[in-house]
């Protein structure tokens, strides 16, 4: 078992928890240890020292704390001291400012403001010290979005309440209106989804959210089948389910295929150096549900992205960026 | 030498619990005579006492308020006011999280209903917290999800502060049922972007310089960097740092995934290196597209037509200002930087944007897509 001890300040960190928690009920250490984040054997050391300092206490001077270890129970019985825990840090106070201020980014007027306010009286009324310079020097996935719809999305799926949502389609000519049931939000490098059940096409279905460009709560609920299973529709950190799938085979140069390359193991295909006339470059495969997907992904590669196979996609791309070069030129 | 049995995190528990026995401040002595590591590493007593001894202490107290362990320095009179001495004290109250008063209620209003706590050792400790402050239950669970959440995001270097916090936070309500709302799937990072977060967060905290080498996308050698930073921010999965690059002296946004070999400033660890001036503002940094980087004295403005309903996607992201919207669609401004990856933004949107204005960025966009259809012709 690998030692996740951590340092002398880890380890108080965890004591000045654990005893307090066991102080006010016993503690399964099972409960303890996925609570700390540690193995139970680290809980037990961490115990252990507690218990080991009546032995090097004058007579009495240990008694102020008593840790009992029944089967996987741990009780403490404390007079006065370590019956609560402490109050936050300065680094934890940090951590809770920045991420109340994530969850306000998305949020507009009074609902912000609160949550703002909310971060102000943690920090004054339960923390020794608030970094205030600094809270603003770190933002974490602050959303630009306006509305909330990702966070009643996210309340959607927590609270198992069906949406109602209107859904831009890549291409589509019209909004569609349909319901949701939201049973996961995933998010994956940078871009959310929802993955639930659709009620316009009676099926689950992935959603990006950015699309979602209105939801409202409905009054109903819903259950989220047992054979459902998120794990299904991840597939090499994208989120997309189909039955039938085409490989794709995209060759990038230049920035592009720096950029690919960066994206290290989570490239979803195999990369290959490509020596041929091109010079270097990466190839990835896909495998493509929506070949319009794939389309203006090699169209937003702005020339540094072409599709070696198969050559039906080929020629699609050759259609749309054809078609985008002859629009007629705006009034000089 | 200290004895080797008692560990630092004893030491440690020792020393608050001997602070927190005590309602006057203990002197020096009175700590050594009371922390068994301390005493055991004096001697004898009437030996002089190490000064080895001492640095142990001051180390530790400086640790600890460092911890957030508030031990204050009080100095006060003896022997009838003929001598002053200087002591340590640690008030329960200063120290501990003040009992929780929750309301079910919404806010403004503070029914009868307030949570009551347990008696015994819990009440002996409640009395010595002070006030109570007062939290919805619903804002203390909004608090809760939040942290939950913030702790998952990849890379985050205060992930296990914000897990500690969550704990604490935790503590009289319990956690929120369910699992996390939203789940991560297929995130940028590995030991290497953990390990240079980490180390970049902390030299933000106590503002100290790094040092490293970057990996620019289009400069084929890593060029090394000496930089103040200012500011860490994750958008769309990829950490930034947004600091004062002392090579261009300018201020500038890093990738911190082409990051190599961080280092920070070793020298004077508690003195910091800079000062963020007043007017920066790390929000200028955020939700910034690739278009936006660059030169000012470069920007072009630049039009461009959203036929519906990509034009209700652009909207309600916030992509350029609304200039005008019908029925077919709408006409939004943009302020352009950067010429090329606007272009390739636009182009992957395939035909459902269009530029108006400039003309000229028209044809370029008109040429690019030439190639394109030529190289899959």
């Amino acid at each position: 078992m690998a030692d996740d001890r951590g340092t002398a300040a880890d380890q108080l960190g965890r004591l000045l928890w654990l005893l307090p928690a066991a102080t006010a009920k016993p503690l399964r250490l099972a409960e303890a240890a996925e609570h700390l984040g540690v193995s139970e054997q680290t809980v037990l050391n961490d115990l252990a020292d507690v218990t080991a300092r009546e032995f090097y206490h004058p007579a009495g001077g240990a008694e102020d704390l008593r840790v009992e270890l029944d089967a996987d129970r741990i009780r403490v019985v404390s007079h006065g001291k370590f019956a609560r825990p402490v109050r936050l840090n300065a680094r934890e106070s940090l951590a809770t400012h920045v991420a109340l201020r994530r969850y306000a980014a998305s949020l507009d007027g009074t609902a912000r403001e609160r949550v703002l306010g909310l971060a102000e009286r943690i920090g004054t009324g339960l923390a020794t010290a608030t970094p205030e310079a600094l809270v603003e020097r770190f933002a974490v996935e602050e959303s630009g979005e306006s509305g909330g719809i990702r966070l009643a999305l996210r309340r959607a799926a927590t609270e198992r309440r069906r949406c109602r949502i209107v859904y831009v389609r890549s291409g589509g000519e019209e909004t569609t209106e349909r319901t949701l049931d939201p049973y996961s939000v995933v998010v994956s490098h940078g871009t959310w989804f929802a993955v639930g059940y659709c009620g316009l096409r009676r099926d689950v279905r992935v959603f990006r959210v950015d699309r979602i460009v209105d939801l409202e709560l409905t009054g109903d609920t819903f259950e989220v089948p047992a054979d459902y299973d998120l794990a299904d529709w991840v597939q090499d950190g994208r989120v997309f389910r189909a039955d039938t799938t085409e490989a794709v085979v995209v060759r990038y140069t230049g920035l592009a295929a720096a950029r690919m390359r960066e994206r290290g193991p989570t490239t979803p295909a195999e990369e290959n150096g490509d020596e041929g006339e091109a010079g270097e470059g990466v190839r990835v495969t896909y495998e493509v549900a929506d070949t319009a997907w794939v389309v203006r992904h090699v169209l937003q590669q702005g020339g540094e992205a072409e599709i070696l196979e198969p050559k039906r996609v080929r020629r699609e791309v050759a259609r749309a960026a054809e078609r985008l070069a002859g629009v007629d030129l705006p009034p000089g | 030498m200290a004895d080797e049995r008692i560990t630092k995190a004893q030491r440690w528990l020792d020393l608050i619990a001997c602070l927190l026995g005590r309602r006057i401040p203990m002197t020096v002595e009175e700590i050594f005579r009371a922390v068994p590591a301390y005493r055991i590493a004096a001697g004898p007593e009437g030996d002089p006492r190490p000064e080895s001894v001492r640095r142990m202490f001051e180390r530790d107290k400086d640790e600890l308020r460092g911890l957030g362990i508030p031990i204050e320095t009080e100095s006060f009179a003896v022997g009838f006011g003929t001598e002053r001495l200087e002591g340590y004290v640690l008030q329960p109250g200063a120290l501990y999280l003040p009992y929780l008063r929750v309301v079910e209620a919404s806010e403004g209003e503070w029914p009868a209903s307030a949570k009551t706590r347990p008696a015994g050792a819990a009440r002996r400790a409640r009395a010595e917290t002070g006030d109570e402050p007062t939290f919805a239950r619903a804002d203390l669970e909004l608090a809760l999800d939040a942290l939950r959440e913030a702790a998952e995001v990849p890379g985050w270097p205060f992930a296990a502060e914000t897990r500690s916090a969550f704990r604490k936070l935790a503590f009289d309500v319990g956690a929120p049922p369910g699992e996390p709302a939203v789940r991560r799937a297929g995130e940028p990072g590995g030991a290497e972007l953990a390990d240079a977060l980490q180390r970049l967060g902390d030299a933000l905290l106590r503002r100290k310089r790094v040092a490293f080498r970057y990996h620019g996308l289009s400069r084929g050698e890593p060029t090394k960097r000496d930089v103040a930073p200012y500011g860490l921010l994750m958008e769309r999965g990829t950490w930034y740092l947004v600091g004062h690059d002392a090579l261009r002296d300018a201020l500038r946004m890093f990738h911190v995934g082409r990051i190599e070999g961080a280092r920070v400033n070793p020298s004077a660890p508690s003195t910091p290196d800079y000062e963020i001036p007043d007017d920066f503002d790390l929000s200028d940094y955020r939700d910034r597209a690739a278009w936006e980087l660059g030169d000012e004295d470069e920007e072009i403005s630049a039009r461009v037509r959203f036929t519906h309903p990509l034009s209700l996607w652009a909207e309600r992201n916030g992509f350029g200002e609304l200039e005008r919207s019908d029925e077919d669609g709408a006409v939004r401004r943009f302020a352009v930087r950067h010429v090329r990856p606007f272009l390739c933004w636009v182009l992957g949107l395939g035909g459902e944007a269009r530029i108006l204005a400039p003309r000229a960025l028209a044809e370029e966009l008109r040429e690019l897509a030439a190639t394109i259809g030529g190289a899959h012709g």
